[in-house]
C-alpha cells in the first residue's frame, strides 16, 4: 500500500474488572499522555483525534462531550467513530491519507463495570423482529456455536482449551486482567451462560482502553523515527438479521482480511505474519476467526490448539498477550489488538514477546456475531 | 382492501448506570457536602481556575492538581427563564416551569458555572447581577447540594 | 497522494416530525435510494457507506448494524460516526476523507434521524451525569442562555430573529423535502408564539423530525464521468471546544471554533470577501439568533452589523447571499441529518438541481456544521476543482 500511514506509539491501561477511582476523562486523559509519551511528542504536535466510544456504553448522550480537554482537541478537531476501535484506527488512517492531518491520535475506551454489557447489547438488535426476542451478544454467540459445532465437529472441550491457552499466555502479559491458573474442567464446570458457552467461555466485563499515534511518511521522514508501517486494512459488514446470515461462513471477516491482505501483498498469511491478535469475545470466536482469516482451512483451527499446546506455535503466534480472553472491554478491544501487534513488531511485548516478528495482525469486531469486522497488516 | 394501521412496537429502555466519581469530583463533592465550600482547580501553567474541575487544561495539558477555593457568590453571566416543560432526569419527571437558569461566574473562577437561579423572572434579571448560592440543608456529595443561586444586593 | 474529491449526488427523504410510514432502515434506505438515482449509479458502484447518527436519541446502539442493510452497507467497508450535533457534517467530512484517501473511489455519507422512535428530550436529558444533567435544558436551554449574552453585547432585536425564522420557513416552501414549511408566516406571528426560554419564542427554534439525507463522493476522474457539474470540496475544517457551557465565555458572539475553522477553510480557498465571493451559504442555525451570530463569525458582516444584514435583506432569496435557501434547520431538523442536509443542499446547487430554490449561477458553496456546545465544522465547495 503506498503511500504508507505508520504507528509511532502506542498505550494501554492495566484492564481491571472495575476502574471505580476514574472517571471516564481521567482514564481517557492517563492513555492519551502515555500514547504521547510513547510517541515522543508533544500536544501541540497532534493535528487531529478520533476517539472511539459509544454513548450507550458511556451511558450519556454525546459522551465524548466532556472529553476535548483530554484528547488534546480544544480548538482543534476530533471525530468520533461509534463502535470498534480498531476500525477508529482504520479511519485515523484515512485521515492522514487525505491529507487532512499528518498526526493522528486514536483513542478508544469503554468503562463496562459502569452498566450491563448484555442489556446493552440487547439495544443492538433491530426493534422489529430480533430486539423483543430478547437477544443479546451471548444468547445470539450461542447460535454461533452450535452452527460452528455441529458443521466442523468442534467441541466444548476445545473451546475449553482455547481459554487455557489465552490465560496462560496473559500471565506473561503485564497488562492482562485475568492471569488466573484453570483447569479445562473448571472450564467445562463453570455455569451455562448459553448453552453451549459457559461463563469461563466469555471474556469478563472489563473497564480500560488503548490509544495509538498514527503519523504521516513524511513526518515519520523528519522525526527520523522507527514506525510500525500499517500495510494494509480492510472492514466489512454482514447482514443483520442472524437468520439470513451463514454465521459459520463469516463473510464480512473473510472480506475484510482479503482487503488487508491484497494491500499488504500477502498470500499465505499462515506463513507470512508472526503474530496475529484478534478479537474473541467467545472462546470458540478463536477458533472460527482464525479459520475464515485463512490462518488454518476451515474446520481445522484446532490444529492452533495442538501446535500451542506443544510449544510448536513458531509459524504463528494468535493472542500471544491472552487476548479478550483475559479481559478487554469490547469497543478498545480491537485497538488494543492493534497496540499488542505494534509491541510485537517493535519487540517491546514484555513478557509475551514472540521471536522475529516482522508482520503482525490485529483484528477487531463489533455487532452480533461478528457482523462488523475489521482486519489490519501491519509490519516494520 | 382497507389501508392498514401502521404499527408502532413499544419497547422501554431499563438501563443502571453506576458513575465512577474519580478523584476529582469525588474531591469537590466531599468538600461541598462537608464544609459547604465550594472547590475549583487551578492550571499550574496558565493559571486559569477550572469549574467544573476536571482532570487536565485543555490549553495547557497539563494535569490539574491545585484545588482552591472560590466563593458562593458570583456573577452573572447568562441568563433565561425556561418555559418549556423540560424532563428532568434526576427528578424522574417534568420541570416545573417557568425556572430561572444562568451561567454564573463564583468570585476566584474563570469558567462559569451553569445553575438555577431562584428568580425566574427575567425583568429581575441582567447581566453582571449578583448572586449567591443557597445550599441544601442536608447536603449529599452532589451538585443538588446547590438548591439555586439567590439574587443578592 | 491525496485526491481531488467531488460530490456527485444528493439524496433525502420528505422530512416530517413523524415518518411513521417508515423504520429506522428505510428511511436511510429512501435517502440512499435518492442519491443513487440523483448520481445515475447503483449501489454496486459504492465502495464505502458511512453513517451518522446520533443513536440516543432513537436509543439505539450501534444502529448501524440495522442500518447498514438500509444503506446498502452490506458486504461493503460501512462504520458509524456520531460526533453530536455535527454527526451529519462530520459523517461527510469523512466520507470526503475515505474518497480523497486513494482506497475508495466511490463513497455514500448517510446522516439520519428518526426521533419520533425514542424520546428526544430523555436523549437531550442524559448529558453529563455529574454537572449538566441537573440544569440541562436541551438545547433551548442553552442557547437562550448564549442568546441573553449575544442579545447584550450585540443588541440584535426579537424582530431582527424574527426575521430569520421567517426567512428560513419561507425559504422552505421551495424545499419539496422540507419539514415545516409556512408560506405566510410573519414577524409578529413567531414573536406571538409562546416563550419558550427568554427570549426565544417557540417559533424561533427548530423543529425536531425524522429524515435521512445521503452525498455521494467520487474521486476526480470518475467525479468527472459520473456528473456534469460536480460539486468539489475544497475545504473541510473541524474544530472542537470546552467541555461545559460555562466555559465557553461568551460563546455565541465569541464561536472561537466557527470562526477559526472559517479562517483556516477561507485560507485554503483563497476566499477574502465571503459574501461578495459566497453564490450560497447553507449554515447551521438551530435557534435565529445564532444565524445571526453566524454572520458576523463567518465574516459575512462586522460584528455587531448582523442585524443590518438581516434588515437589508442581504441574505434573502434575492439578496447578494442567499443564506439556507433549503430552509435550513429552522425548517428540517433529524439532528444526525441536519449537517448532512446542509452538506447535500450546497452541492446540489452547485448541480444546478435546486428547482424552486436554485440561486442562479451558484459557484463557490459555504457549509457549516454546529454542535454540542461548541464544535463547528466547515466546508466549502465549488464547481471547480481550485
Amino acid at each position: 500500500m503506498y503511500p504508507k500511514v505508520g504507528i509511532i506509539g502506542v498505550s494501554q491501561t492495566h484492564f481491571e474488572v472495575s476502574k471505580a477511582r476514574q472517571t471516564i476523562s481521567e482514564m481517557v486523559f492517563e492513555i492519551a499522555q502515555n500514547a504521547l509519551e510513547d510517541a515522543g511528542i508533544s500536544w501541540k504536535d497532534l493535528d487531529y483525534t478520533i476517539t472511539s466510544s459509544v454513548d450507550l456504553w458511556d451511558g450519556s448522550t454525546a459522551s465524548n462531550a466532556t472529553l476535548t480537554e483530554v484528547v488534546g482537541a480544544v480548538m482543534k478537531p476530533e471525530m468520533r467513530v461509534a463502535g470498534d476501535g480498531l476500525t477508529a484506527a482504520f479511519q485515523g488512517m484515512l485521515t492522514i491519507l487525505s491529507g487532512a492531518a499528518e498526526v493522528v491520535l486514536v483513542i478508544s475506551y469503554s468503562k463496562e463495570s459502569m452498566s450491563s454489557r448484555w442489556g446493552i447489547t440487547n439495544w443492538v438488535f433491530d426493534p422489529i423482529y430480533q430486539q423483543t426476542l430478547g437477544l443479546d451478544y451471548l444468547s445470539a454467540a450461542a447460535l454461533q456455536t452450535w452452527a460452528y459445532f455441529s458443521r466442523y465437529g468442534v467441541t466444548e472441550e476445545h473451546c475449553a482449551r482455547v481459554v487455557i491457552k489465552n490465560l496462560t499466555d496473559a500471565q506473561g502479559n503485564p497488562f492482562a486482567q485475568r492471569r488466573e491458573k484453570i483447569s479445562i474442567e473448571d472450564v467445562l464446570l463453570s455455569e451455562v451462560w448459553a448453552s453451549p458457552i459457559k461463563a469461563l467461555d466469555v471474556s469478563p466485563t472489563s473497564d480500560g482502553g488503548s490509544a495509538v499515534i498514527l503519523a504521516s511518511e513524511r513526518v515519520i521522514r523528519e522525526r527520523k523515527v522507527e514506525p510500525v508501517w500499517i500495510l494494509g486494512a480492510g472492514r466489512c459488514l454482514e447482514g443483520h438479521y442472524l437468520g439470513e446470515r451463514d454465521l459459520t461462513e463469516g463473510e464480512a471477516l473473510c472480506r475484510a482480511a482479503r482487503k488487508a491482505y491484497n494491500l499488504a501483498g500477502i498470500k499465505n498469511p499462515f506463513k507470512e505474519i508472526e503474530v496475529a491478535e484478534i478479537s474473541c469475545t467467545f472462546s470458540y470466536q478463536e477458533l472460527l476467526w482464525s479459520e475464515i482469516l485463512n490462518f488454518y482451512p476451515r474446520g481445522q483451527a484446532t490444529q492452533l490448539l495442538e501446535d500451542w499446546e506443544a510449544g510448536l506455535d513458531g509459524n504463528l503466534s494468535i493472542n500471544p498477550s491472552g487476548g479478550i480472553m483475559a479481559g478487554n472491554p469490547l469497543i478498545p478491544a480491537g485497538l488494543i489488538r492493534l497496540v499488542e501487534a505494534f509491541l510485537q513488531v517493535k519487540g517491546k511485548a514484555q513478557g509475551h514477546q514472540v521471536q522475529e516478528v516482522k508482520r503482525a495482525l490485529a483484528h477487531g469486531t463489533d455487532g452480533p456475531c461478528g457482523q462488523g469486522q475489521c482486519v489490519m497488516v501491519v509490519g516494520s | 382492501m382497507s389501508k392498514e394501521e401502521l404499527l408502532r412496537i413499544p419497547i422501554k429502555m431499563d438501563l443502571e448506570y453506576r458513575y465512577p466519581t474519580g478523584k476529582h469530583f469525588t474531591h469537590f463533592f466531599r468538600v461541598l457536602k462537608e464544609e459547604g465550600k465550594i472547590m475549583a482547580l487551578k492550571c499550574p501553567k496558565c493559571g486559569y481556575v477550572f469549574l467544573p474541575p476536571r482532570p487536565a487544561c485543555g490549553e495547557c495539558h497539563v494535569p490539574l492538581e491545585e484545588w482552591v477555593q472560590v466563593s458562593d457568590k458570583g456573577t452573572v453571566q447568562a441568563f433565561t427563564a425556561i418555559h418549556f416543560k423540560f424532563f428532568d432526569a434526576n427528578l424522574g419527571r417534568v420541570r416545573p416551569v417557568p425556572f430561572g437558569s444562568a451561567l454564573i461566574r463564583l468570585d476566584g473562577a474563570d469558567s462559569s458555572l451553569n445553575h438555577y437561579l431562584e428568580e425566574n423572572d427575567v425583568t429581575k434579571m441582567h447581566i453582571g447581577m449578583r448572586v449567591q448560592a443557597v445550599f441544601r440543608e442536608n447536603r449529599q456529595g452532589n451538585i443538588g447540594d446547590i438548591l439555586y443561586f439567590r439574587t443578592i444586593r | 497522494m491525496a485526491r481531488r474529491v467531488a460530490i456527485v449526488g444528493t439524496g433525502q427523504t420528505k422530512h416530517r416530525s413523524q415518518r411513521d410510514d417508515v423504520n429506522m432502515m428505510e428511511i436511510v434506505y429512501e435517502a440512499a435510494t435518492a442519491a443513487l438515482q440523483d448520481a445515475e449509479l447503483s449501489i454496486q458502484d459504492i465502495d464505502a457507506v458511512l453513517l451518522g447518527n446520533m443513536e440516543m436519541f432513537e436509543g439505539r446502539a450501534l444502529p448501524e448494524m440495522w442500518c447498514g442493510e438500509g444503506a446498502g452497507g452490506v458486504y461493503k467497508h460501512c462504520l458509524k460516526i456520531a460526533t453530536g450535533g455535527t454527526s451529519g457534517t462530520s459523517v461527510a467530512i469523512s466520507g470526503f476523507q475515505h474518497a480523497a484517501s486513494g482506497l475508495f473511489n466511490i463513497v455514500m455519507a448517510i446522516g439520519f434521524e428518526k426521533q419520533s422512535d425514542g424520546h428526544t428530550a430523555a436523549g437531550m436529558a442524559l448529558t453529563d451525569p455529574f454537572w449538566d444533567r441537573h440544569v440541562a435544558a436541551g438545547a433551548i436551554g442553552n442557547f437562550a442562555l448564549s442568546i441573553s449574552q449575544y442579545v447584550a453585547a450585540r443588541g440584535v432585536t426579537r424582530e431582527q430573529a424574527a426575521k430569520v425564522a421567517v426567512k428560513a420557513r419561507r425559504n422552505a416552501c421551495n424545499n419539496p423535502y422540507a419539514h415545516l414549511q409556512l408560506p405566510h408566516i410573519t414577524v409578529e406571528e413567531v414573536l406571538s408564539s409562546p416563550i419558550i426560554a427568554y427570549p426565544v419564542h417557540r417559533l424561533d427554534m427548530c423543529p425536531t423530525s425524522d429524515g435521512a439525507c445521503a452525498v455521494i463522493y467520487a474521486e476526480e476522474t470518475r467525479a468527472k464521468k459520473i456528473c456534469s457539474r460536480p460539486a468539489w470540496v475544497r475545504a473541510a475544517v473541524t474544530r472542537h471546544d470546552y467541555s461545559y457551557l460555562g466555559d465557553l465565555k461568551d460563546r455565541l458572539i465569541s464561536i472561537r471554533t466557527l470562526r477559526d475553522a472559517a479562517r483556516v477553510a477561507y485560507a485554503k480557498v483563497g476566499i477574502h470577501e465571503p459574501l461578495k465571493e459566497f453564490d450560497v451559504a447553507e449554515i447551521y442555525e438551530p435557534v435565529s439568533y445564532a444565524e445571526l451570530a453566524w454572520y458576523e463569525a463567518l465574516g459575512f458582516c462586522k460584528e455587531g452589523e448582523a442585524g443590518r444584514l438581516i434588515d437589508n435583506g442581504i441574505t434573502l432569496m434575492d439578496g447578494e447571499l442567499p443564506v439556507n435557501p433549503s430552509g435550513g434547520v429552522l425548517s428540517t431538523n433529524p439532528i444526525g441529518a441536519s449537517g448532512t442536509i446542509r452538506v447535500a443542499e450546497a452541492a446540489l446547487q452547485i448541480h444546478g438541481k435546486g428547482g424552486k430554490r436554485q440561486v442562479s449561477g451558484v459557484n463557490m458553496a459555504l457549509v457549516t456544521g454546529y454542535g454540542v456546545y461548541s464544535w463547528s465544522d466547515v466546508m466549502i465547495l465549488s464547481s471547480s476543482p481550485g
